[in-house]
């Protein structure tokens, strides 16, 4: 056979139409965008974190507890001197939530 | 295959856009070729594949570890990026659009040689990955052993599967031209 024909063969392998300019615009476009994708999550991410902790934080904190279990901050006050009480006693934590 | 320059790879590394347009015009004539020629001249498809290989180099980029040359590595994106194309498609019964009669003239639309029928039907019985690696070792010069890093098979089950292929092209245009 003639080995010139194989080779030509071959050789129109390489030949193709130019790429269209539109692909780069569109590469672009979508690797723009998976990076605004990526920032977002890696924003919500970040938010989350301080979020909920913050929102964990405030539901301890004694203003909570004041505003949520407590009627006025005497109570609180007279609730944490009982608690700091003997248990024993009628004066004790225990004591105070019986007579609740 | 000329590399693209450190510096220029290092910004396209840190998401430099311009660095990445440099990046896409050194290397997307082989990505393009390649999936064009694997896609047996469906320029629509080719255009899906190239793209999406380059936006998996956009992506996997920065963890490119530099062993392989960048050429390398992006062709085993490609490669990879067909093969997952391809499997797609005939997971959904899709591939016989590509033996379609308008697709198999648009190959052949870039095929000088003086058989085009011939030669676009020879590259309709292959398959993707025949023609792939008929493209990168015929039109890019690809050795075996870069053969075999890209597509994870071993260089001898390669050549035997390249010289069988090439041995059956050998005897189809030899039939040709005795039947002329």
């Amino acid at each position: 056979m003639d080995a010139s024909k194989e080779k030509r063969f071959y050789d129109s392998l390489g030949i193709v139409p130019q790429v269209s300019n539109g692909v780069l615009k569109n590469i672009e476009r979508m690797t723009g965008r998976s990076n605004f994708v990526r920032r977002g999550l890696l924003a919500a991410c970040f938010a989350l974190a301080f979020i909920i902790p913050a929102f964990v934080l405030t539901k301890i904190t004694p203003s909570a507890a004041y505003a949520g279990d407590y009627e006025s901050i005497s109570e609180l006050i007279y609730a944490f001197e009982y608690f700091n009480g003997d248990f024993d006693n009628d004066n004790s934590a225990y004591g105070y939530l019986l007579d609740e | 295959m000329t590399e693209i320059d450190e510096f220029t790879l290092e910004q396209a590394r840190r998401g430099s856009k311009k660095a990445f347009r440099s990046l896409y015009r050194h290397y997307s004539p082989f990505v393009w070729r390649l999936c064009f020629r694997s896609s047996n001249g469906d320029t629509l498809r080719a255009e899906e594949i190239t793209q999406n290989t380059f936006v998996k180099i956009h992506r996997y980029l920065p963890d490119f570890s530099g062993n392989s040359a960048l050429s390398t590595w992006i062709y085993t994106v490609t490669f990879n990026c067909v093969n997952e194309y391809f499997a797609k498609l005939t997971k959904y019964n899709n591939r016989n659009v590509l033996l379609d009669e308008e697709s198999v003239g648009s190959a052949s639309d870039y095929l000088p040689y003086e058989n085009r029928q011939l030669v676009s039907q020879i590259l309709k019985d292959l398959s993707e990955k025949e023609r792939f690696l008929l493209t990168a070792r015929e039109v890019d010069g690809l050795s075996y052993e870069e053969l075999a890093v890209i597509t994870g098979e071993p260089e001898g089950t390669l050549r035997t599967r390249l010289s069988r292929l090439k041995s059956d092209i050998r005897k189809r245009i030899e039939q040709t031209e005795e039947g002329v």
